[in-house]
């Protein structure tokens, strides 16, 4: 195998009646969604050569895969981005991708113009029902595994945004591993939450196409309304869901899980950011007997690299396991980061060759040979059990009073604690002081108070911050720049 | 002043930009987002002593000034 379209040719052929893509007021069969796919994909190989970026500004929904996948069919590569983003950080995307041609919802078609010249911006809708099989036939004849499927970008520490490429042989190695993993039946019902360009929405996508399940697309807005949000799960009688730790969370501390509620639900797994211990257990007493699996993986090695299935119990304040390597792919821990060999690998950052330099380097321990791998600036340690253990951001350890403290860990022990729905440190090195963001019904002496149980002295924030919200990015994980700012801003006045 | 707009008032200061007079569809139609809705919890709270859990609200409860008036309603009538 070398193209993931052979999921979807084998979806439509096997089950092309069958619920593809749903969304309230708009369901797609894998028949359906084929026939659009391969429509998009032969207008626009009629237009461009293969291998040419398509930018796709769309509001989640079935065309928006159509449009993704169309793109494969002419053997180009997909790039959707965030169409709430400021439209001078899109400039940048647009810079650095130079699309072939953007594809636009009926709604963006003015940004599309004011990023891209005339004749380059489309508006799917309108594209015409004709197949152009022959064109396309030689476009996959044409197509090697190690083409770029998509590029996906990511926010850089600079402020120029990193365009991710990863190749059709990295998503078929992930999807091949992830099927049997986590042990998705034929027909599995998913609910996705990850917005397209936020590359937990690969397992999403392609995990339904290679099962001939159906993907959910859970409208965002009902992630603000708890009650309705389980009502809809159960509703769509969905089964399995992959979704970031902050959505979880969300969910059980707004006591809408009750025994007995979604009772079809019997895969929960998650990614993108730290899972604690507090909601697992929250999610586990509701539903015991369902499969929780915590995964863990940077952009740059196709989402996912480890992977922990919950085999045992932990305690709120414990930390949870990022686990093992998945199949075919090496974890090395070099100075306690955290890097990665295999086919996972991204060949690197689009059109950003000293920035691939940097991050994808050659492995130190095999010196004989050219082996690339990938430097996640994520710190980790093996436990006891020679699994491997979260410990943050290379940018998140910090020295203070020559004790070197991982925020991540204060983080952990914050989140555990009963009266905060959700918590965040930073370390501001000017004033030498850690500092504590949460939100939570507890007051900042309680939170203060109830740390100290868990944590040595050296490591407890300085200085305490509730607040009612907190800045979340556009795929939903806590935004700690944005915290940092608006706590900074709002004493900087006094 | 009455509840209703003094309620209005209370929302043009989350958001300027959004014509809270007539929407009918602010949650439905995207209107408002996840930040702009956790400040109108907490303003209602604060303005109206009304104290709801995300638990237990619906979107239709925020769809317009006259449902969120409502919603206030049902929540001092329940006390």
């Amino acid at each position: 195998m070398r193209n993931v379209l052979d999921w979807l040719d084998a979806a439509a052929k096997e089950a092309p009646q069958s619920a593809a893509f749903d969304q309230p007021d708009m369901g797609i069969t894998w028949g359906e969604f084929q026939k659009r796919a391969r429509e998009i994909g032969s207008f626009i190989a009629g237009r461009l050569p293969a291998q040419s970026p398509v930018l796709i500004l769309m509001e989640k929904s079935p065309l928006c895969i159509a449009a993704m996948l169309g793109a494969v069919y002419a053997n180009c590569f997909y790039t959707p981005v965030d169409s709430s983003i400021p439209e001078a950080r899109m400039q940048m995307i647009v810079s650095v991708l130079q699309p072939g041609m953007v594809l636009c919802g009926g709604r963006f078609k003015e940004t599309g113009l004011r990023l891209m010249p005339e004749n380059t911006v489309c508006v799917t809708d309108d594209i015409p029902h004709q197949i152009d099989m022959p064109v396309l036939v030689k476009r996959s004849e044409e197509h090697i595994d190690n083409d770029l499927l998509y590029v996906l970008f990511t926010s850089g520490s600079t402020g120029v945004p990193k365009g991710v490429a990863i190749t059709h042989r990295s998503v078929i190695d992930y999807i091949e591993w992830a099927c049997e993993a986590l042990c998705l039946p034929s027909g599995c019902r998913f609910a996705s939450q990850a917005p397209f360009y936020f590359d937990n929405s690969v397992l999403d996508i392609y995990a339904t196409m290679r099962m001939k399940g159906s993907l959910y697309l859970t409208p965002r807005v009902d992630f603000l309304f708890p009650k309705k949000l389980i009502k809809t799960l159960e509703q769509e009688k969905i089964d399995t869901v992959f979704w970031v730790p902050s959505a979880l969370t969300a969910l059980a501390n707004s006591g809408v899980l009750t025994p007995g509620c979604l009772p079809q639900l019997c895969r929960v797994f998650f990614c993108g950011e730290v899972m604690p211990c507090r909601t697992l257990n929250m999610w586990k007493k509701v539903l015991p007997e369902a499969d929780y699996v915590n995964m863990y993986g940077p952009t740059e090695i196709t989402d996912v690299c480890t992977w922990y299935r919950v085999d045992r119990d932990f305690a709120d304040t414990d930390n949870l396991p990022v686990g093992r390597p998945c199949a075919n792919t090496r974890i090395l821990l070099i100075d306690g980061e955290i890097c990665v060999g295999g086919t996972c690998l991204s060949p690197g950052y689009y059109n950003a060759p000293e920035k691939t330099a940097e991050a994808f380097v050659q492995n130190p321990l095999r010196p004989q040979i050219p082996e690339i791998i990938y430097r996640t600036g994520d710190m980790g340690e093996l436990n006891e059990r020679g699994e491997l253990m979260f410990l943050g951001r290379r940018d998140m350890q910090i020295k203070r009073s020559g004790y070197r403290i991982e925020l991540g860990e204060v983080e952990c022990a914050l989140n555990s604690l009963s009266g905060v729905l959700l918590g965040c440190c930073y370390y501001d090195a000017s004033r030498e002081r850690i500092v504590g963001v949460y939100t939570g019904s507890a007051d900042e002496k309680t939170v203060r108070l109830e740390i100290k149980k868990i944590l040595p002295k050296y490591m407890i924030p300085d200085e305490w911050h509730r607040r009612e919200f907190l800045p979340r990015t556009g795929s939903g994980k806590i935004d700690r720049l944005q915290v940092r700012r608006e706590v900074e801003d709002e004493y900087s006045v006094i | 002043m009455d509840e209703r707009k003094e309620l209005l008032e209370v929302l043009s200061e989350i958001r300027e930009d959004v014509d809270f007079e007539d929407e009918t569809e602010l949650v439905s139609g995207g209107i408002i987002d996840s930040i702009d809705l956790t400040q109108i919890i907490a303003a209602l709270d604060e303005t109206f002593d009304v104290h709801i859990t995300t638990g237990d609200i619906e979107p239709e409860n925020f769809n317009s000034v006259d449902a969120m008036l409502e919603l206030i309603h049902s929540c001092h009538m329940e006390r």
